[in-house]
């Protein structure tokens, strides 16, 4: 009987402190103001054209807490067929462009199926706007990899679709993090420019539209026999044409002896 | 020889150096420009291997190796040549580069002198590249073909001065330095043929006191400059500065006739390609390199084979221009060409290049699909090049001039 007694105060405290730990959790969420309460709108578009673009990212910062103290972090994943230029992005920080860190060697020459996804990681200040809400935005350069050539025939098109997603944004303030918040933290870089890691609170984001898409032109394989033969035909009819312009050349002049070969001028 | 002669020749030696400083100036006013243009404009007047160059000096500067600088593929001693770019400044190169042209130019004009052209002549060659647009905006830029103009053409000097193994040091350090210089042995070590040994046959390959300076002035520059490099930054250096050229993976567009076949053909396996783009160049290289082999003709022999190099390489992108312009102030006075026929194949070549440029420039910079614009510009470019080239190759007086023994009073 008294074991009966313990399993049943066992489950009553078991039900309780879990009932207590979800309640303390939902109390923490809605005492994390941060996280919960605050909203971005995020924009994007892709200015020029071509395979060396601009990426400004505009985020549109609702929150009830004063954010003049907090970094953003702009957490990008740029599919295969783009990337940026860390070099690049360097040069233009020393101009005043956004700190960034990107942790990863970047090969600019590898076209898009040989190339990995790229991670990059931007910090911003944000500006308080007069409707109360807080704006951040950034422009970086982009860049777009050569695509697979492939048949006219199959795709018409001849342009390859590379869609970048809206980043994921963060927010780290100099008051530092909760106990409440805590639980809701990411390990990400720090800013300016990583690799230490530092705590971030996610911010819920939302848009008007699904990210920025480039289109890139791609070769057509149906012309290959074409260019094949093309091409080797012109290189060998050249080749030929060459040589027998050599041939008929005068044969050169026969070796003359030293003494009637021009002198270096005396000094 | 009176005063007048010494008199002349100094007055002369100074209206060269009154224009190696003029070259100067203007190269300067366009890096002073390129510094303000890259503040404000989009497209960027700086190369983008001045910054692969600058990137790599900062590692070496910070203790790495600059091969640590993806895609910096050169020989390390130019990254070391680069560090006032990283301490002093950031044009630092670029007023280098400038430098050394002008004395590029110098150079000129004295391989031209002692080849026996009169000094106005040698002059005039000589502004082919101390004002050549093309030039100037390549080193301005911050590429650093000038370095081996300098190399190359203080071989050819040090051949003529018949300082064999000084020659052979700069021809080492030459093809170190740009590996395609490789192809100038040939003709310069045919060109020290003896009287005794005949003009064809397997004979002239045999080594002479001459031929062999020169070959152990190559191979100790060349061993010397490479195994340092080897020895300081190991495997890294020769898989990027050499191995690298042999497997390049980069199909991006450029003037190469192959590119559009390389590009489209990158995934399909297709038999005796390797030939079909290697076969061309090798041929024509060594059978120029072979006619052209007697002394006087050494710079057309070392001019048409670049010319053949560069128009059938796999890639071809315009810095490779310089690799040959370099030599044309040197071959100009032997061609019998008129001015309006030289004037139409300057402006031929200049315009196959730009009508290549423009579908290049819609497709990098507006993303249309102009790949086949592309290709037949690149044939055009192609055909244009040969065609200039036979046209040369038909009005090359092989003869040494028949007048240097008077021009030497007038020095």
């Amino acid at each position: 009987m008294s074991r009966g007694v313990v399993c049943v105060v066992v489950s009553v405290v078991v039900m309780v402190s879990a009932s207590s730990s979800s309640s303390s959790s939902a109390s923490s969420s809605l005492s994390c103001p941060v996280v919960m309460q605050t909203s971005g709108q995020v924009e994007r578009r892709l200015i020029n054209a071509g395979f060396h673009r601009d990426l400004e990212t505009t985020v549109f910062l609702s929150s009830p807490e004063d954010l003049d103290s907090c970094v953003v972090l702009l957490k990008e994943t740029f599919p295969p067929g783009s990337f940026v230029d860390p070099h690049q992005l360097a040069f233009l920080r020393a101009l005043g462009g956004p700190d960034f860190y990107v942790p990863q060697i970047i090969n600019v020459e590898t076209p898009e199926h040989q190339s990995p996804r790229v991670i990059a990681y931007f910090f911003t200040h944000v500006e308080e706007m007069t409707d109360g809400r807080w704006l951040a935005n950034i422009s970086v350069p982009i860049h777009f990899r050569y695509h697979r050539a492939w048949s006219g025939q199959n795709q018409p098109s001849l342009e390859a679709h590379v869609h970048i997603p809206h980043p994921a944004v963060l927010l780290h303030c100099d008051a530092g993090v909760s106990d409440a918040c805590s639980p809701l933290v990411h390990l990400e870089p720090c800013p300016p420019a990583g690799p230490q890691l530092c705590q971030w609170l996610p911010v819920h984001t939302f848009s008007t539209s699904e990210g920025a898409v480039a289109s890139i032109p791609v070769g057509n394989t149906d012309l290959l026999d074409t260019v094949l033969l093309t091409t080797t035909c012109l290189t060998a009819a050249a080749t030929l044409l060459i040589l027998a312009a050599l041939a008929k050349k005068t044969p050169p002049s026969p070796h003359t002896s030293s003494s009637s070969a021009p002198l270096p001028p005396l000094s | 020889m009176g005063l007048g002669t010494r008199g002349s020749r100094s007055s002369s030696a100074e209206v060269i150096q009154v224009h190696m400083f003029l070259g100067f100036l203007v190269r300067l006013i366009f890096v002073s420009y390129g510094e303000y243009h890259d503040r404000t404009k989009v497209l960027k007047y700086t190369d983008v291997d001045y910054h692969v160059f600058t990137d790599a000096a900062r590692e070496v500067v910070e203790g790495g190796s600059p091969f640590d600088r993806q895609t910096y593929r050169y020989t390390p001693f130019l990254a070391w040549l680069l560090i006032p770019n990283v301490q002093l400044n950031f044009a630092f190169g670029k007023l280098f580069f400038s430098f050394l042209d002008c004395c590029a130019s110098r150079v000129i004009y004295e391989i031209l002198i002692l080849d026996g052209q009169s000094k106005i002549t040698s002059l005039k060659c000589s502004f082919l590249w101390l004002y050549n647009p093309l030039v100037i905006g390549v080193s301005t830029r911050g590429s650093a073909e000038s370095i081996m103009a300098v190399l190359v053409l203080l071989t050819i000097y040090m051949m003529k001065m018949r300082l064999h193994i000084l020659a052979g040091i700069f021809l080492g350090a030459s093809v170190h330095f740009k590996l395609y210089s490789v192809i100038y042995c040939l003709p310069l070590y045919l060109s020290l043929s003896s009287v005794n040994q005949q003009v064809i046959g397997w004979k002239q390959f045999l080594p002479n006191y001459s031929k062999m300076r020169l070959v152990c002035g190559t191979v100790l520059a060349f061993v010397g400059l490479t195994g340092m490099g080897y020895i300081l930054y190991g495997e890294q250096y020769i898989e990027e500065a050499f191995l690298y050229h042999f497997s390049r993976i980069d199909t991006r567009h450029n003037f190469s006739v192959y590119f559009y076949l390389l590009y489209i053909g990158a995934d399909f396996h297709i038999p005796g390609l390797s030939v079909a783009t290697f076969g061309p160049q090798l041929i024509l290289v060594f059978a120029l390199g072979y006619k052209f082999r007697n002394r006087f003709d050494v710079p057309f022999a070392l001019f048409t084979q670049t010319v053949v190099f560069v128009t059938f390489n796999k890639v071809v992108t315009s810095q490779y221009f310089m690799w040959y312009l370099l030599l044309l102030p040197l071959v100009v006075p032997r061609l019998s060409v008129s001015w309006q026929k030289a004037i139409v194949l300057a402006s031929l070549w200049m315009g196959a290049q730009a009508s290549w440029l423009l579908p290049a420039y819609l497709l990098e910079f507006h993303g249309i699909n102009a790949f086949v614009p592309i290709w037949l510009e690149g044939i055009a470019f192609f055909c244009c090049n040969v065609g200039v080239l036979m046209a040369l190759l038909s009005s090359y007086r092989p003869l040494p001039p028949l007048h240097h023994l008077s021009s030497r009073k007038n020095r």
